[in-house]
């Protein structure tokens, strides 16, 4: 009986079979299901699906996010390793996430010589001699975005020795305790022929900004989101905005920025804003006397830039007082 | 009063569109043929049903008039249009993905591409190969056989 309906249905209907798809068809929608699920499911299914699975253009792009589960780090470092592998040498992309052992860097720095793109984000385990160790060896790589990593001063200046090709660069992370310009200088330093540089949350104060504005003549676009030791009052700010085509200032809204600012307590995705009480925690205890000032401001208005308020900063150690609270965890 | 171009489109049934340019171009298969003066008369479409092509054009001519704007409001309407116009039966999907990719519409083409890919995305080898066997009405014993293999082997 099923027999005859399905003979039936062979007849009637016209003839598709999704085998038919061109291969290149095939590849696309596969490639993006994930690493994970290719290697899981998508490759056992059919000859033709694994062999399309195995084809070194499948990975010319690669993203793994190990936070899918935490306790699977190395069955993900695993996978990863795979799926460089099976690039043959022809991985120009990869973001990896939330990884802990940083040997997944050095073995993708062996093997990928042709890296144009490299994201790294909440690998904070990582120590600081892989920085050096590895960014010698991607020479082609144009864009480096970083989020929530733990990169050094040196590991930047490696960047800019042996990334010749490097237009964009991304160091963003969540903010810092207290200020700090190594990364502002380095960069200003050593990366001249940056196009787009962000740097949201960055502990910079003015000299920092100062040495990127006159390290980096070529900038199009700098983000200072997030970026609390600031102020724009002044040349400074004026410079910021007639020298660059596009600036993004310490208090606009966090929209587009991935892994760190969409998942705290703070941080409300409907409308880009952090809540109250964030600009609450930093009014009380932002003391103004205390961080470095653009030397040249005229004291114009800040109000449009950044948060003018008094509050108190404990110089002896560093820290902001203990009763910041504030964190809706 | 301003006159817009307008392109005649004929296709595989013999059956003829008329649309304006600018949504015509949409399709970068199109556009370069109007470049290439190919345009004249009408432009051929041989392999594209009526059904397939008439809905290529609605969302063509949707992306065309929805003003390009950072504005919510235009961008949750987009979105939603896009949600419902790939509510289509796997075999609908299958024609829109080879007429789609011969005219070269990369936003549509992107659409299409992840719908297939969430409705693959989370199923297993024998859920993946059951979805497929049942929107293929010729069923390959080769490919079934050769899945068997896989299973057995355990890759």
């Amino acid at each position: 009986m099923d027999q005859q309906k399905a003979i039936n249905l062979k007849v009637k209907r016209p003839q598709r079979n999704w085998l038919d798809l061109p291969s290149e068809i095939t590849a696309n929608i596969l490639h993006r299901i994930g690493v994970f699920d290719i290697f899981q499911n998508a490759q056992k299914v059919c000859t033709m699906w694994r062999e399309i699975c195995k084809d070194p253009a499948m990975w010319r792009v690669i993203y793994v996010d190990a936070s899918f589960d935490p306790n699977a780090n190395r069955a993900f470092e695993e996978m990863c390793k795979r799926a460089v592998d099976r690039s043959q040498g022809q991985l120009v992309d990869i973001t990896i996430v939330r990884f802990r052992n940083e040997e997944i860097l050095e073995y993708i720095a062996n093997r990928s010589r042709q890296l144009k793109r490299l994201t790294i984000a909440c690998c904070d385990d990582f120590s600081y001699r892989i920085w050096t160790k590895c960014l010698v060896k991607f020479p082609l790589l144009e864009e480096l975005s970083l989020y929530a990593t733990n990169i050094s001063a040196e590991g930047i200046e490696t960047a800019g020795r042996y990334c010749s090709k490097l237009k964009t660069l991304k160091v963003n992370q969540e903010n810092y305790r207290f200020w700090d310009d190594c990364i502002a200088t380095t960069i200003g330093e050593n990366l001249h022929e940056l196009r787009h540089l962000e740097l949201i949350g960055n502990p910079m104060m003015n000299e920092g900004l100062k040495m990127i504005l006159d390290g980096c003549r070529h900038l199009e676009l700098l983000d200072l989101r997030r970026c609390l030791f600031i102020r724009l009052g002044g040349v400074l700010g004026k410079r910021c905005l007639q020298e660059i085509k596009c600036v993004k200032l310490p208090n606009d809204f966090l929209e587009g920025c991935p892994f760190i600012y969409e998942k705290d307590g703070f941080y409300d995705e409907s409308d880009g804003h952090y809540d109250e009480c964030y600009d609450e925690y930093y009014d009380e205890y932002y003391d103004e006397s205390e961080v470095g000032y653009d030397e040249e401001s005229e004291g114009g208005s800040d109000e449009e830039f950044i948060y003018e308020k008094d509050g108190f900063y404990d110089k002896s150690d560093g820290y902001y007082d203990e009763s910041e609270g504030g964190s809706d965890e | 009063m301003s006159f817009s171009k307008t392109i005649m489109l004929r296709n595989y049934d013999g059956e003829t569109f008329v649309v304006d340019e600018v949504v015509a171009v949409e399709p970068q298969t199109i556009e370069h043929m109007i470049e290439d003066g190919c345009a004249n008369t009408s432009i051929p479409l041989p392999n594209i049903t009526s059904k397939i092509l008439s809905k290529v054009i609605e969302h063509c001519k949707k992306h065309v008039e929805t003003p390009n704007s950072n504005e919510k409001d235009a961008k949750a309407d987009l979105k939603s249009f896009d949600f419902d116009f790939v509510k289509a039966d796997q075999g609908t999907l299958f024609d829109l993905i080879l007429a789609v990719n011969y005219l070269n519409i990369k936003g549509l083409l992107d659409l299409i591409y992840q719908t297939i890919a969430d409705m693959i995305k989370g199923k297993t080898p024998e859920e993946e190969e059951e979805m497929r066997r049942v929107n293929a009405w010729v069923f390959s014993c080769f490919v079934g056989v050769t899945c068997l293999y896989f299973k057995s082997k355990k890759i």
